[in-house]
């Protein structure tokens, strides 16, 4: 036992700190995350003859996290997909950008960032965490989240469009830039 | 293509690098031409660099510990997170240990009687000017070598026993202030028990010729050696392998047989080296980079 418990040391406590990042940023609550983060540990080392080595460690563990939040934390609200497709068109979806609006979100300050994404519907954000910020692939993305590729690939568009859109309303809100025109 | 013509969707997969061959070369061919998916595909990847740009999360106070203690409680052993301490780490010969913990160890070596003879008069200035000439090229040595190559001698002549610890002190706060009375600029001790690292100790040392505090983590599958510095990534040769991760650049060489992992916190440069097998090296300096 002392054995596995140097080599989870060595192999998954590095990516401790990604984790409890992800878990915060999907629970919004530190204290939540915290317990989610614990329990991830531990039920993965309790699983860990269940990793390949060799094999994404990062994406393993925070597919455990993700069912850990989901089955003890926040069972109560999942929605349905049909539910979330109706929140962004489909098409188009980046059909109101422009160059001052794109500028202000490349210096885009942090708080209205964390702001806007921690706005975002769940199954959206969490697609954004494991992908954007973890740097899952597609495929690590729908294993961790127990969906097919086509659906990350879907909700990380309507996501970033979501994002995009709240922080082009912070930014005329704030003056930041001027109501941009429609385009064709 | 969506109802409207532009490829909407498939500006995420040029952006996110999942499109090749003919699919990619259609996007491109169509975003040339079109201003508007243009636009999107700027802001697409504005808004992915926004997120992936974001600061790293701090992890709770004492949370290490916690997770430490339900880990090997989990383990079922009395293992704790500094354990084994660094005089019962199995070392390589030849005094690879802190200094005092070596010094205690050795038996005290043999006089051996001299006489003051004309020979010894002359030997004594010679022996002075030779040292002076090795402190001189040892100088020149430490400013011409590339900072990688520099880590890597580093770390093989402590887990050598070449280069002592002048700290043997083995809790990375108190190694901190150790080097705040030592050094100009703020060095961040990082723990590793939970990785199963333990601390041995540290002292001030030179990466290129830069003034650098140095400290070591034994493991039972080797040494860690961490040195920083103040300084600029970008004096570093260009990295055979780089990482980004949680906002950070890592710079990766292999010199001398083992892996220096480089990255910037602020003013300060820090490497890990060792001759670990180089994904973990690699996974380490990810794990415990912070911005400052």
């Amino acid at each position: 036992m002392r054995d596995a418990r140097e080599r989870f040391g060595e192999t998954a406590v590095p990516f401790m700190r990604n984790v409890y990042a992800a878990s915060l940023r999907m629970c919004g609550k530190s204290d939540v995350a915290e317990d989610i983060t614990q329990e991830t540990m531990l039920r993965a080392f309790r699983t860990f003859d269940n990793f390949q080595p060799g094999t994404n460690c990062k994406a393993w563990l925070l597919t455990i996290m993700r069912s850990v939040f989901v089955n003890t934390y926040h069972r109560d609200q999942r929605r349905p997909e049909a539910e979330l497709d109706a929140l962004v068109p489909d098409a188009d979806v980046f059909a109101t950008s422009d160059e001052q609006i794109t500028a202000f979100i490349e210096r885009a300050p942090t708080p209205e960032v964390e702001a806007a994404l921690a706005g975002l519907p769940d199954a959206f954000r969490s697609v954004v965490v494991l992908v954007d910020i973890e740097e899952l692939s597609y495929e690590e993305a729908a294993q961790a989240l127990g969906c097919p590729v086509g659906t990350i690939r879907s909700r990380l568009s309507r996501a970033r469009h979501l994002l995009h859109e709240a922080l082009k309303a912070h930014a005329i809100r704030a003056g930041y830039v001027v109501e941009p025109e429609g385009r064709s | 293509m969506s109802q409207s013509g532009h490829p909407a969707g498939d500006l995420h997969d040029l952006v996110d690098g999942r499109l090749a061959g003919d699919a990619r070369r259609r996007v491109e061919a169509h975003v040339q031409t079109c201003a508007q998916c243009q636009r999107d595909v700027e802001a697409i990847a504005a808004v992915k660099r926004a997120v992936a740009r974001l600061p790293q999360v701090a992890m709770p106070r004492g949370f290490d510990d916690r997770l430490a203690a339900a880990l090997d409680a989990a383990a079922g052993d009395a293992l704790t997170v500094t354990t084994p301490g660094v005089g019962d780490t199995p070392g390589p010969p030849n005094g690879n240990r802190p200094t005092g913990a070596a010094t205690a160890a050795r038996p005290a070596p043999t006089r051996v009687a001299v006489a003051r003879d004309s020979w010894t008069r002359i030997a004594a200035p010679l022996g002075a000017a030779a040292a002076i000439i090795l402190v001189a090229l040892l100088s020149w040595w430490n400013a011409s070598t590339p900072l990688p190559r520099s880590a890597a001698a580093g770390a093989a002549d402590v887990n050598a026993g070449r280069l002592g610890l002048e700290s043997v002190e083995s809790d990375a706060p108190t190694l901190e202030r150790y080097f705040t009375e030592r050094v100009s600029f703020p060095v961040r001790v990082f723990d590793l028990g939970m990785m199963g690292f333990t601390l041995a100790g540290g002292r001030v040392h030179r990466v290129g010729d830069h003034e650098s505090a140095l400290w070591v983590y034994r493991g039972a599958g080797g040494s860690l050696i961490c040195q920083m510095f103040t300084g600029s990534a970008a004096e570093l040769p260009s990295a055979p392998e780089t990482r980004t991760a949680n906002g950070f650049a890592f710079l990766i060489y292999h010199e001398s047989g083992g892996t220096q992992v480089f990255w910037q916190e602020g003013d300060v440069v820090c490497v890990l080296a060792s001759t670990l097998p180089a994904e973990q090296v690699i996974q380490l300096a990810i794990a415990k980079a912070m911005k400052p």
